[in-house]
């Protein structure tokens, strides 16, 4: 039998009793269209929560919200005027493609490629099939900025050349998964002289400091690498650390308090392959 | 700094001309953005966490950590309101992780063990978002499908009453009701998926 209708599956999701049994039937027994009608009760059992809630999905900000955000991007404008939608230009010290590592990009992006302009973006949307996630395009657009400045630090003459040993994106712990940053292992001989890697976007960590971390596969032990001052920094490892399993890279929310530890508050995380 | 083209309403900009302007620093394409979906999120927030203060401190910090990271904002006709859901789902997150290690600080004096994951916490940013995400796509659809889907769902009414109320035949009123499904089960994975529309 084939697959009942979109207009079946959401009578049935909304209890309508005039469904054919044939129908139902093959439902019950069709794990695709099953699925299809579990998402449509989901939905369905969702908005039935929202008995009562009259006109409550959107609340009025007051005058002065609006106000300190502004005060707040405008402060983060006169300190630091970012420029990230214009094309990088691969400045003439960096070196061929292929020694920049670009940080697993979504989509096959040529690292020495300029970040696409607004333009060019429209002009590849259109062509791309619809349903593309956005952000993944985003996210592979900021992978290769990331690339193309942590090129750029690489080959900075006043910087170690260390050859990448492996690297990963930074996600944030939640369902989305968000990668907000990229880490990289630099490598030295058999564990000894590693260095760390650490890219992110632009954070603001309020009142407090972001520090980064090596997790032991084990769940329990940790070190500090040190502090993320800025969208990136190259840490020391300690020797031997990769091989004793401290893989997980780990950058958290601390606050200047009497708590020299881990407080707990992970912004993002990813486990080295290694 | 590009010029924000408004429709003729006067009210809505071009969604692709506002992340375009976004995208490339316009503080009054925040500021578009932040009249046209600051509700929203302030109305996820107020929800999430309840407090007025810690909701407006959140869509503050969603609507800077925009700013912010505009850069990485890649423009399309739907990926600013999807774009801002989602930073709003971290910082509610966020706030959710902070309370909880508030509440368990004393335990954690001495153990520097590996922070866990606060899950409860996640499942309740996402269904608080997607609950609030699928109202706001009730209030999108066109009428009289909007005062049908409404009708059913936030006044808790038969569709019988409805049919009666609307003056519209009990078939036309169940056929508003499975589109209308269908519908928002659409809206609510593009929201997800942060795909087209």
């Amino acid at each position: 039998m084939t697959h009942v209708s979109d207009d079946v599956l959401a009578a049935i999701a909304l209890g309508d009793l005039d469904v054919d049994p044939a129908d139902r039937d093959h439902v019950d027994s069709c794990p695709m269209c099953s699925e299809e009608l579990a998402e449509l009760v989901q939905v369905h059992g969702l908005l039935r929560e929202e008995v009562g809630m009259r006109g409550a999905h959107r609340v009025e900000p007051g005058p002065e919200l609006w106000e300190r955000i502004a005060a707040e991007a405008r402060d983060d404008e006169a300190a630091e005027p970012v420029q990230p939608v214009q094309p990088v230009q691969p400045a003439e010290t960096v070196q061929p493609a292929e020694t920049v590592q670009p940080v697993q990009p979504v989509e096959p992006v040529e690292p020495g490629e300029e970040v696409p302009s607004i333009a060019a973006r429209r002009a590849a949307k259109a062509s791309r099939p619809s349903g593309r996630s956005w952000w993944l395009v985003a996210a592979a657009a900021a992978c290769l900025l990331v690339g193309v400045l942590v090129g750029r630090a690489v080959w900075a003459p006043s910087e170690t050349t260390l050859p990448v040993v492996a690297s990963v994106p930074l996600t944030t712990l939640d369902a989305s998964k968000q990668q907000e940053g990229t880490a990289q292992l630099l490598g030295g001989q058999g564990g000894q002289g590693q260095e760390l890697k650490v890219a992110t976007q632009p954070m603001s960590p309020g009142s407090g400091y972001v520090e980064v971390w090596l997790i032991n596969q084990d769940g329990k032990r940790m070190v500090s690498l040190g502090i993320l001052s800025s969208d990136q920094a190259t840490f020391p490892v300690p020797p031997d650390a990769i091989s004793q399993g401290y893989t997980i890279v780990d950058l958290s929310n601390e606050q200047f308090d009497d708590r020299p530890q881990h407080s707990g508050d992970s912004i993002m995380r990813g486990t080295l392959p290694v | 700094m590009t010029e924000i083209e408004r429709a003729d309403t006067g009210t809505k900009p071009d969604p692709l001309a506002l992340a375009e302007a976004l995208a490339e620093g316009s503080l009054d394409a925040l500021s578009e953005c932040y009249r046209l979906w600051g509700p929203l999120v302030l109305g996820i927030a107020t929800r999430a966490l309840g407090s007025r203060t810690d909701a407006e401190d959140v869509t503050q910090q969603v609507f800077v950590a925009a700013w912010k990271s505009r850069g990485t904002l890649r423009p399309s006709e739907s990926a600013l309101p999807a774009w801002l859901i989602g930073i709003a789902r971290h910082r509610v997150a966020d706030e959710y992780a902070r309370r909880a290690r508030a509440t368990r600080v004393s335990q954690a004096v001495a153990a520097n063990t590996v922070p866990g994951s606060d899950v409860e916490g996640r499942d309740t940013v996402d269904r608080v978002v997607d609950r609030v995400m699928l109202r706001e796509a009730v209030e999108q659809l066109p009428e009289p499908r909007r005062t049908v889907l409404h009708l059913a769902y936030v006044e808790d009414r038969t569709q019988e009453d409805i049919a009666k109320q609307l003056d519209l035949p009990l078939g036309t009123v169940k056929s508003h009701m499975r589109r209308g499904l269908l519908r928002l089960r659409q809206d609510l994975r593009d929201g997800w998926e942060g795909g087209d529309r």
